[in-house]
């Protein structure tokens, strides 16, 4: 793997943060990317360096982009049919507009469980720590991803 | 004579060395990722391209979940991509080309609209979002279609969005 991929890093930090609803201001955030985002930046997206490094990643480990879409392309698809980044909570709300801003996916996991990594045992109510992770793939700068989760702890700790 | 005995008395030529070729087979899939990547990068700008015409097929099969693909495999995934790239450029081609003639035919139409009576081209006939279309029809109507009056009367857009549909009556 590390031969095959040499520029592929699980990067995470932990913070402390508990899920629920999101705050105004992250509310307002999430307005203001949906005002922003349109249509031509779905269809151009794709030639971004970033969503496009992500792309290209899912064709070397076999995957068909436009059948199992990037996790930034599937934020853009969800805003078009819906019309806007619907608000769902504030750990969902922090990794979306991580996502939007810098086209980099977090993940979020509860930190106690970190270790055994599984469907579903994702942030749950009572979690009180959570783990963020991201994927780095070749293509993606470390600055990017350093911003993306910055941006999703910024985001977490308003709430 | 002794010539030809010379010959025939000469050793059989020793069979050439066996050459061991060494695939790098990792300097292989590296150059092999690198032409996927250049060939998504190219598909991306045809997406842009085609951009807003529909009805392409962008599609490029995948392999059964995400795991290391063997060399076969990324060849083949290059192939693909390669074979896509090829037919999608060749329809865009097709389709500018008569997107080209279409445009020629709206400024004939202009001309001499009396030659192109109730010829109607659309937005979509030329590469251009929207429902508006260029429709050669008669001046006042009936009066003007025997009067030999032809104008080009290009439409408002696309009709006003109807809502929602009303609520289904309840079925036994």
């Amino acid at each position: 793997m590390q031969d095959e991929f040499p520029e592929l890093a699980l990067i995470g930090v932990v913070v402390d943060a508990s899920p629920g609803r999101s705050p105004r201001g992250v509310r307002q955030r999430l307005k203001g990317l949906s005002d922003r985002f349109r249509g031509s930046h779905a269809v151009t997206m794709r030639q971004a360096p970033i969503p496009w490094a992500y792309r290209v990643f899912y064709r070397h480990v076999g995957l068909d982009p436009d059948a199992d879409r990037t996790p930034g392309e599937a934020a853009a698809v969800r805003r078009l049919l819906h019309g806007a980044f619907r608000s769902e909570n504030v750990v969902d709300d922090a990794l979306l507009i991580a996502l939007v801003e810098t086209g980099v996916p977090i993940w979020a996991l509860d930190a106690g469980r970190v270790s055994d990594v599984a469907p579903g045992h994702g942030v749950t109510r009572d979690t009180r720590r959570m783990a963020l992770l991201t994927v780095q793939v070749a293509g993606v700068p470390s600055i990017h991803v350093e911003e993306a989760l910055h941006t999703c702890v910024d985001v977490l700790r308003s709430g | 004579m002794e010539v030809l005995e010379q010959h025939i008395k000469a050793p059989p030529p020793t069979r050439p060395e066996t050459a061991v070729v060494e695939v790098d087979e990792r300097a292989a899939r590296r150059s092999l990722r690198e032409q996927i990547a250049k060939l998504e990068r190219e598909l991306a700008g045809a997406f842009v391209t085609a951009y807003p015409r529909a009805g392409f097929d962008w599609s490029v099969p995948a392999f059964a979940g995400p795991r290391m693909l063997s060399l076969g495999e990324l060849e083949r995934v290059r192939d693909d991509l390669a074979d896509r790239l090829r037919s999608v450029r060749v329809e865009i081609g097709e389709r500018t080309a008569h997107e080209e003639e279409n445009r020629r035919l709206i400024e004939r139409m202009m001309l001499e609209p009396a030659r192109y009576k109730f010829v109607r081209v659309s937005r979509e006939d030329i590469g251009e979002r929207g429902c508006g279309h260029w429709h050669v029809r008669p001046r006042l109507g009936l009066i003007g279609m025997l009067m030999g009056w032809w104008q080009v009367k290009l439409s408002s857009g696309c009709p006003l969005a109807g809502g929602r549909q009303p609520p289904l009556p309840h079925t036994l």
